[in-house]
């Protein structure tokens, strides 16, 4: 187990990045173009060595060790430490893979524009390769916090990177508030964990146990070993915990009601948009979900509220996605609910058709954010897709990777978006339909709104292609677009390539309808057979969350199993069909393609205005937390602050009069020491009998 | 033969009430100066008066560290109303006021 | 026309009776208070036609009685004086002489027993010396004195200090620096505290 090259020299995968940060940091000025080759070559070797890991991991190795006990040694040691198993070394292939290739490409989107503070730009991008890196390694919850909150910060410097104009700044102010919103609640669920259990580690060690291993004994023997609060039984407060993390989750991966950051986020750099909607912020979500598995497949509750929340997510944020204007608004809202289906697959039980559809995504949306960024360059960053069309001769390698993007987020077969996609939704199908009860009633809710997602997916993924790539130019720009070069296109190249094969590495229902065995490597990668991990496993999330949660699936509803494959896959693959054609039929076949949103009526403008959420949510601040805090700030001016106040003026009003005895004249103070010297005599004089 | 220690202590009491008259009906810093002196002396007749009633040199030995002192303040009080002077154009001790709050 | 000091009367005397009222409190106190005859210091009393109470065979010495203390004594025939300094006590002498007291143009044997003088007595305890000469009890001053030998220097240079004038961004001290007040021509050729000229430009 330990002795492996591979791991021995894992931290190197996190500390690339963190010194080519630091001198980025200190030197970029100096160094060649700008502290991007030192990003480049640092995050080209995380890549190496993440792979290298992710090789020995394949090879049935798992690897966790102890960094450094920053305190309380004896009673509840909180250290840092590394954790490499199959998902996060997949994880960690993905971040130093997208965060390569992002550097690459900005070399392109900011380097060849003659952007100023790029070393800046380089250094943040550096430390948030390694915040997320950090993260994905993190091997207890507590170091996950640390690096999560890291990463948001980074996600609010990049985002807000042309902090002059108004726009990124105040985004990158809201992205950081509606994240840190959430986290508030994952501090506090963090240190519920450590009060419970502990400890927070993911994984149990040889004199360690971890949390969701505790909480499973503790759920079976009646709460016992572990330490509830508030008078909640063991079953309760578990949940109470598990949603208080799940806030974390929530505002970093963009859920309802906390997506409303991502769509502002676009007010950054379009790379770092890439980078943060495929590899890190938002992802860093899901995978925190991912990660304690073992703990929310306890929790049928939690599990319906993230089913929910995600099926909800989706459809509600594709919805939003098919009436916007810019090309990097309609990604954003993909990208919110992509992520609702990861989310809704994690609820369904389908924990490694969203760890696919994470990889997947990560692939096919940084491809999609990267075309929009070359396009972006080409039209003079002018984002509004009804000032282009016509791309598609003018720029063939990004209209064919975009195309390719485009499908596998539409999910078409066979690219990798389909197979992912599919496989969400038919865990939670399955699932669905197997479990009794609430649980699967409100499963086959949030499959449904999945589904009807689908729908929508396929319509404003081609209404941007076609928009962007088909018809005649709608503009000067359009007509001659800024040429961009290999920087750009090789990122998108490596990425289309992926984005068109990555379904192949768990190709399930060519497995189940064919019959041929032993094609689902990714569902073999994250059930290994070691001892270490033997609670982090595919499988074993499948029994707890049969035994203790009651979910099972139940894939012969339709027949036999074959049968409810194809039909969900069919289900899923038409109504993406669907609104592709119907993407055609509006906005394709036309050389000159006309509005057809206003067609929508009240929709519109409700779908325009995103549901009126930025309103809501402004008015919940100023109308509502802001009279409370000027309750609450008058209490404290006039209570409190009057209180002492009071005194002082008190103090001062009399002093004001008091010090009139101070005349200044020596005379005075003569006269009155005199007469108290009199006094002094009289009164020992007459009570002594000196005058007797 | 010896006079009555009480007649040395009127004699102090005087003096030194004379002083404190002085200092309470006048504002001229140099008959403040002058007073302060009468009283200082007036301790002195004391110290004398009681190293006599005593047998015991100690008061008269003091006296005489008295005086010394009673010099350095002179010098210091002399300094104080030159700058006094040189500041309020006076030596009226109520001009000088201007710090009290 | 002379003028002569006036007595001014007036409301500002008012002051003055709480002086007045102290003396007054202060002299009852004092005439009432219990405080018996003084010790005194016994300084060089005079003790007439005393005789010497013993006398040794040959008459150099004797012993003679006073204020309550028997004194040795030691005399040199009838017209000598001799200043002998006896045990016992320190800081007493004996003075032995023969005055013509009665006027009959024969000499009296007068014996006047001296201590060591008040004043001398004051120096000793002052620089605290010679504790065997001093007569009355009384404390050291030493390191008193030398403390105030400082303060006095203190106050000099305080004195000075406070009598320095800052005027026209130059300091006027009441040593060594020269006056700036006197605007030039009024008095030329002036005499500053250093001895030059005033204005030396062209001396």
């Amino acid at each position: 187990m330990a002795g492996e090259l591979a791991f021995d020299i894992a931290p190197a995968i996190v500390a690339l990045p963190f010194a080519s940060f630091l001198a980025v940091l200190a030197l970029g000025n100096y160094m060649p173009k700008k502290g991007a080759s030192a990003g480049i070559a640092a995050t080209a070797g995380s890549l190496v060595l993440s792979l290298f890991a992710l090789v020995t991991v394949a090879g049935g190795s798992t690897y966790q060790q102890d960094l450094f006990t920053w305190s309380g040694a004896e009673e509840v040691p909180l250290h840092f430490g590394i954790f490499i198993d199959p998902l996060s070394a997949m994880m960690l292939v993905i971040v130093s893979l997208i965060a390569l290739l992002v550097h690459v490409f900005s070399l392109g989107y900011m380097n060849d524009e003659g952007e100023t503070g790029l070393p800046r730009y380089y250094s943040e991008l550096g430390l948030f390769t390694f915040s997320m890196l950090a993260f994905v390694m993190a091997d207890n919850l507590l170091m996950a916090f640390m690096f999560f909150e890291l990463v948001g910060l980074c996600s609010y410097l990049l985002i807000g990177f042309w902090f002059r104009e108004d726009g990124p700044a105040s985004a990158a102010k809201k992205a950081f508030l509606v994240t840190r919103f959430g986290d508030y609640f994952f501090l506090i669920g963090t240190v519920g964990i450590v009060a419970t259990f502990g400890t927070s580690r993911f994984v149990s060690t040889e004199s360690h146990t971890a949390f969701p291993v505790l909480a499973e004994e503790a759920l079976a023997e009646g709460g016992h070993g572990v330490t509830t609060f508030l008078g909640f039984g063991p079953e309760a407060w578990f949940s109470i915990i598990g949603l208080l993390v799940l806030g974390g989750v929530i505002g970093k991966s963009a859920q309802f009601p906390l997506h409303t950051w991502l769509p502002d986020a676009m007010e950054g750099p379009t790379p770092v948009s890439a980078l943060i909607h495929a590899a890190t912020m938002v992802a860093a979500g899901v995978y925190l979900v991912a990660r304690m598995y073992g703990f929310y497949a306890l929790l049928p509750t939690v599990l319906a509220i993230i089913a929910l929340t995600g099926g909800f997510t989706a459809l509600f944020a594709a919805t939003m996605g098919v009436v916007k204007r810019e090309i990097k608004q309609v990604l954003a809202y993909s990208t919110i609910s992509q992520y609702g289906y990861m989310m809704l697959a994690l609820g369904g039980g389908g924990y490694v058709a969203a760890t696919f559809h994470l990889m997947t995504h990560a692939f096919f949306k940084a491809l999609l954010f990267l075309g929009a960024g070359s396009v972006i360059i080409a039209m003079h960053h002018n984002e509004d897709m009804w000032d282009m069309g016509g791309l598609k001769n003018k720029m063939p390698v990004t209209y064919y990777t975009f195309l390719a993007g485009s499908l596998a987020l539409a999910g078409i077969v066979p690219f990798a978006g389909f197979w992912s996609k599919d496989e969400v939704l038919y865990e939670v199908l399955v699932h669905g339909l197997g479990s009794a009860g609430t649980t699967g009633t409100i499963l086959l809710v949030a499959y449904a709104m999945g589904l009807v997602a689908v729908l929508f997916t396929g319509f404003y993924t081609f209404r941007m292609v076609f928009l962007t790539f088909h018809g005649e130019p709608r503009t000067e720009t359009a007509r001659d677009p800024e040429p961009v070069r290999w920087n750009v296109k090789l990122p998108l190249v490596v990425l289309g390539a992926l984005a068109t094969v990555a379904g192949v590495v768990n190709m399930v229902p060519v497995e189940k309808v064919l019959g041929i065995k032993g094609i689902d490597y990714l569902h073999q990668f994250l059930d290994p057979e070691t001892e270490l991990v033997s609670n982090l496993t595919a499988h074993h999330y499948e029994e707890v969350l049969h035994d203790v949660s009651g979910y099972t699936a139940d894939a012969t509803a339709f027949g036999s199993e074959s049968t409810t494959v194809l039909i969900s896959a069919g289900l899923s693959l038409g109504l993406a069909l669907v609104g592709v054609g119907l993407a055609y039929a509006l906005y394709g076949r036309s050389p000159t393609p006309e509005e057809h949103t206003d067609k929508l009526g009240g929709l519109k403008t409700l779908w325009y205005n995103n549901y009126y959420q930025d309103e809501y949510q402004v008015w919940l601040a100023s109308g509502l937390t802001l009279p409370l805090a000027k309750l609450a700030d008058r209490f404290d001016q006039g209570i409190i602050d009057g209180a002492v106040n009071g005194v002082g003026r008190t103090s001062l009003t009399g002093g004001s009069y008091v010090k009139r005895i101070q005349t200044g004249i020596v005379t005075n103070y003569a006269a009155l020491l005199a007469l108290g010297l009199v006094a002094l005599l009289l009164i020992v004089g007459v009570t002594g009998g000196w005058f007797a | 033969m010896a006079v009555d220690t009480s007649y040395y202590l009127i004699l102090s009491a005087a003096v030194f009430c004379t002083g404190l008259f002085g200092i309470l009906t006048r504002r001229n810093a140099l008959l403040f100066l002058m007073s302060v002196e009468l009283m200082l002396n007036a301790a002195n007749i004391n110290l004398v008066a009681f190293s006599q009633y005593y047998g015991n040199l100690t008061g008269q030995v003091f006296a005489l560290f008295t005086m010394a002192l009673a010099a350095a303040e002179v010098a210091v009080g002399i300094g104080i109303i030159l700058v006094l002077y040189r500041n309020f154009e006076d030596v009226d001790v109520a001009e000088a006021a201007t710090m009290r709050w | 026309m002379t003028t002569r000091p006036e007595l001014r009367l007036g409301g500002h005397l008012a002051p003055g009776i709480i002086a007045v009222a102290l003396f007054v409190i202060m002299a009852v106190v004092f005439v009432g208070a219990p405080l018996g005859d003084p010790v005194g210091f016994d300084d060089a009393t005079a003790i007439q036609n005393e005789t010497l109470q013993s006398e040794s065979p040959t008459g150099d010495y004797g012993s003679v009685s006073a204020n309550g203390q028997t004194y040795a004594v030691a005399y040199n025939g009838s017209e000598e004086t001799a200043n002998v300094s006896v045990a016992n006590d320190p800081g007493v002498g004996v003075d032995f002489r023969e005055v013509d007291t009665t006027g009959d143009g024969q000499s009296d044997t007068v014996y006047a027993i001296s201590r060591t003088s008040i004043t001398e007595n004051i120096g000793y305890l002052m620089f605290a010396v010679d504790s065997d000469q001093r007569s009355a009890p009384g404390e050291t001053f030493l390191v008193a004195f030398e403390i105030i030998d400082l303060v006095l220097v203190g106050a000099l240079v305080g004195a000075v200090v406070l009598a320095r004038r800052d005027e026209g961004g130059e300091v006027v001290a009441a040593l060594g620096l020269r006056d700036s007040d006197e605007s030039p021509g009024t008095s030329a050729g002036q005499v500053a505290a250093d001895g030059g000229t005033e204005d030396g430009g062209d001396n």
